[in-house]
């Protein structure tokens, strides 16, 4: 069975000591990402979110990768799970985010308002296809 | 509406489901025979593909005689994508956030 994951990356100017510690660390995360509190970093951790939702932690590699799950859309319990994977390039670190486990869409998600569909079919294909890969979970 | 969003994102986890989709998307309706012409797989599997997106209500069915027609219907879809590049969005200005911090000399 195949996973729909979607996919974003950035590069930046820095090592992968620094980036691992701006992902992994709760007053690094309430800086770019949100107050996320946790005890240690180790799998199975339980996590609470800013917004009072919940996850733990999934996977913990030391400087390749750092993953969790969380609640998709509180109070709905259904979650997915996000993988930070670090690189290094010449550049600096490589930072690559995925996430899946949308297939468990919670009922609050048809709530949400979608803006109007002013662009081509073909053209919303492509994007969609861009934000997402196939690959066994 | 729940289920048909889980259906479409399943039904779009195959690469030759979103390119067929793709290709009705360019030109409906079409049958099984006709799609099977431009893929590399058999009509039968092109009907297993067609199968799961009408599931996923990306594709509508006509029939006409003996012969099934399939025609790409957007109204799935465009709730599916709309939440997705959403979700993706958010994960692009948080990492543009993780940037500026980490590249920040002080951090």
């Amino acid at each position: 069975m195949e996973a729909v994951v979607l996919e974003r990356s950035i590069v930046i100017a820095a090592d992968r000591e620094r980036v691992w510690r701006a992902i992994t660390t709760p007053e690094h995360l309430a800086k770019w990402f949100e107050p996320i509190r946790f005890e240690r970093l180790a799998v199975g951790e339980t996590l609470t979110f800013g917004w009072g939702g919940e996850g733990s932690i999934a996977l913990v590699e030391p400087m390749d990768r750092f993953g969790f799950r969380w609640q998709i859309a509180p109070p709905h319990p259904a979650q997915t799970l996000v993988v930070f994977t670090l690189e290094t390039v010449p550049e600096g670190t490589r930072i690559t985010v995925t996430e899946q486990g949308f297939e468990a869409l919670p009922d609050e998600v048809r709530e949400i308002r979608f803006q109007d569909n002013t662009q081509g079919w073909e053209h919303m294909l492509d994007s969609l296809s861009a934000y997402m890969t196939s690959r066994e979970p | 509406m729940i289920e048909i969003e889980d259906r479409v994102f399943t039904a779009l986890a195959d690469a030759t489901r979103r390119q067929l989709l793709t290709r009705l998307a360019q030109s409906s309706p079409q049958t099984a025979t006709q799609l099977a012409h431009e893929f590399p797989i058999s009509r039968q599997g092109i009907i297993k593909h067609l199968d799961r997106l009408s599931y996923a209500g990306l594709v509508r069915v006509q029939t006409r005689g003996r012969e099934k027609r399939y025609v790409f219907d957007p109204t799935s879809l465009q709730a599916a994508s709309a939440w997705i590049e959403t979700i993706g969005k958010q994960w692009d200005e948080r990492l543009q956030r993780l940037k500026n911090l980490v590249e920040d000399d002080s951090f």
